[in-house]
């Protein structure tokens, strides 16, 4: 019997960019009815509302559309493997789910220097449930990140976002950009940079950064689609 | 003092007794002039003894009745004839004769008869009775009904928060009877349940054994008969329609419904010791999700029965404040637990095992300091139900005999 694949944020909503070559315009998409399904399927009908989890898709994609954003689109492509590695590598997955983890959890949205406040957070128990629904990789990543959070870490996490656009930028313009997708390629890399990084923090501060200027992509509409 | 089971039972006994004794008695003559009541019953136990002494064959009763009547002619030695009474029961079981029968009861009245504080304290007890708005025919039918005799065998040593028998028994009866009725609402139908006592087993009704069963965790709980009412009435109708919905699916069968009913009353009943403000909504949340997603029977029964040991583990070991969010990482875990990943006995193992950790840990560094240094880890486990990541914790915490916030932090990260 196959190990059922899990709750993945992205089957039940996506974020289109302007630059995406698609039927659909722009913007956040929220498939209602999957979501409903879903949680029918799961048997959490009484304790989870189909629009609680609709709330939490669309917080982790609101954290793709300010990474898209906020990041220039050749170094996001850089390390954007999806089309050769599906799922398997990134670390922006894991980062979005953790972000909008902390929006039902805490209420804010912190995608690196961005910071939304104040947003509208859930019952601890809906949370709870959201949380613990079983995710594939690299989604299941997020927890590393989360345990980083309660760890009173959150600022580390940004900076291992930073750290990972960051090396993918600078290997991009160097010839061992091979001999780190080779690292890239074992299983547990997200878990794996996570805990390096966390445990002998050697990332510089945001300045460092500077250079790398946005390009904003919004605004953007939020569709949902029933 | 409070009443045990026992002693309402044999209570119930000698009030059925004196019941039986004086059916059909009018009981102001019988309590303003005894000796005309007792003259009507001599005269017509005369003519019962003349007419079986016609029909019977049997020597042996015969010179038994002789004995009788000789007795009943002399009122003075009244006090005789219940031993008569007795014999003549015995011999009567054997020869199954209704005249003799007769013989017997109306023996037996005479002799209640001829105690008049006996018939006065039926007396009164009936007027008890009818203030506390019962009959003594209605307590006695669903006594009888609800097997409360083999309920005095099974639970006899049982405290009753009542001053005396009658109350005690009144209060039961009613109680019980309103059990019944929320059951037949719900559709949940009594089985029999057979229950060990000793060397015997006893047949008992399912509701009447669910009652009992939880009664006796909210005495250890320290709640009043009221409150427990109340919070047995609660949970049955909150988690009474999951119950009858899986048994309707023939996922539940027999007596696993009234287990599992059980299971769920004592863990609410834990809760309400742990939180009181806030026990009867976690309680709710947690078995509602249990019961709506969980279908493998077994392990149902088995999380219910240890979400039970657990909060009460907790709570002596002044962990209380551990409960909910342990609880509800059992509760999510589970949801999510299939044949081919972990056994819900390993859940249950690891949650145990960190209990234990804790434990160990608290009795060098004091309860609240080891709540406070692991609240990070207990929250991320309730949050997210990540028992692997419990595993691995407590293996590390199994090394160590003291934690610190740095601690926590680095199996935070690393574990």
């Amino acid at each position: 019997m196959p190990e059922p694949v899990g709750f993945i944020a992205d089957v039940f909503g996506l974020f289109l960019c302007r630059h995406s070559q698609g039927m659909l315009k722009p913007g956040i998409y929220i498939l209602l009815n999957k979501v409903q399904d879903f949680i029918s399927e799961r048997g959490y009908g009484e304790y989870l509302r189909p629009e609680e989890l609709a709330y939490f898709v669309l917080a982790h994609e609101a954290a793709h559309m300010i990474l898209h954003s906020l990041l220039p689109r050749d170094i996001r492509a850089s390390y954007y493997h999806r089309e050769h590695k599906p799922f398997k590598y990134e670390l922006e997955e894991p980062f979005c789910e953790y972000a909008a983890c902390r929006v039902i959890k805490d209420g804010c949205l912190r995608v690196l220097s961005f910071e939304l406040t104040g947003l509208p957070r859930l019952p601890e128990n809906t949370c709870s449930v959201i949380f613990s629904l079983t995710r594939p990789l690299p989604y299941a990543y997020y927890t590393s990140l989360f345990k980083m959070s309660l760890a009173g870490l959150d600022d580390y996490v940004q900076k291992i976002l930073w750290a990972y656009v960051w090396s993918h930028s600078v290997f991009k313009e160097r010839t061992v950009k091979m001999t780190f997708k080779k690292v890239l390629e074992r299983l547990v890399i997200c878990d794996h940079l996570i805990k390096t990084l966390a445990g002998n923090f050697g990332v510089k501060t945001l300045d460092q950064f500077k250079d790398l200027m946005p390009e904003p992509c919004y605004p953007y509409v939020v569709r949902v689609v029933i | 003092m409070p009443v045990t089971l026992r002693q309402v039972g044999e209570w119930f006994d000698k009030l059925q007794q004196l019941h039986n004794a004086l059916e059909g008695v009018d009981l102001e003559t019988a309590v303003s002039a005894p000796h005309q009541c007792i003259s009507q019953k001599v005269e017509e136990l005369c003519e019962l003894i003349s007419k079986a002494k016609r029909e019977i064959s049997n020597e042996k009763l015969i010179k038994l009745l002789n004995q009788v009547e000789e007795r009943i002619c002399k009122l003075s030695e009244i006090q005789g004839i219940e031993d008569l009474a007795e014999k003549l029961q015995l011999m009567v079981t054997d020869v199954f004769d209704r005249n003799l029968d007769r013989i017997v009861k109306i023996l037996k009245t005479i002799v209640v008869i001829a105690s008049p504080h006996l018939v006065k304290d039926y007396v009164d007890i009936k007027k008890r009775l009818e203030e506390l708005d019962t009959t003594i025919d209605h307590v006695l039918l669903q006594w009888s009904y609800l097997n409360l005799d083999n309920a005095v065998r099974i639970w006899g040593d049982l405290l009753l928060p009542y001053k005396s028998q009658l109350e005690a028994m009144a209060a039961l009866t009613r109680i019980l009877d309103g059990v019944k009725s929320m059951m037949s609402d719900l559709n949940l139908y009594y089985t029999r349940l057979r229950i060990e006592t000793g060397r015997t087993k006893v047949s008992i009704r399912s509701d009447v054994w669910l009652f009992f069963e939880a009664y006796k965790e909210a005495r250890v709980a320290g709640l009043t008969l009221e409150d427990f009412t109340n919070i047995f009435t609660k949970v049955i109708k909150l988690h009474g329609d999951s119950v009858r919905n899986l048994v309707k699916e023939q996922i539940l069968k027999g007596q696993e419904a009234w287990l599992l009913l059980k299971n769920i009353l004592l863990v609410n009943l834990a809760l309400s010791r742990i939180s009181p403000d806030r026990w009867d909504e976690y309680a709710h949340y947690l078995l509602g999700l249990l019961l709506s997603t969980v279908k493998d029977v077994s392990a149902l029964i088995r999380l219910t029965e240890y979400m039970h040991e657990l909060s009460t583990k907790l709570r002596e070991r002044g962990l209380e404040t551990l409960s909910l969010r342990l609880l509800r990482a059992l509760v999510l875990a589970a949801t999510r637990i299939s044949p081919y990943r972990k056994s819900t006995e390993s859940l249950i193992l690891t949650i145990d095992t960190f209990v234990k950790n804790v434990k160990r840990l608290s009795e060098a560094q004091g309860i609240n300091e080891i709540i406070r240094i692991l609240r990070p880890l207990v929250e991320y486990v309730s949050y997210t139900a990540d028992i692997e990541f419990l595993e691995s914790v407590n293996l590390e915490l199994l090394s160590v005999n003291k934690i610190t916030e740095k601690l926590t932090r680095k199996l935070l990260l690393l574990c």
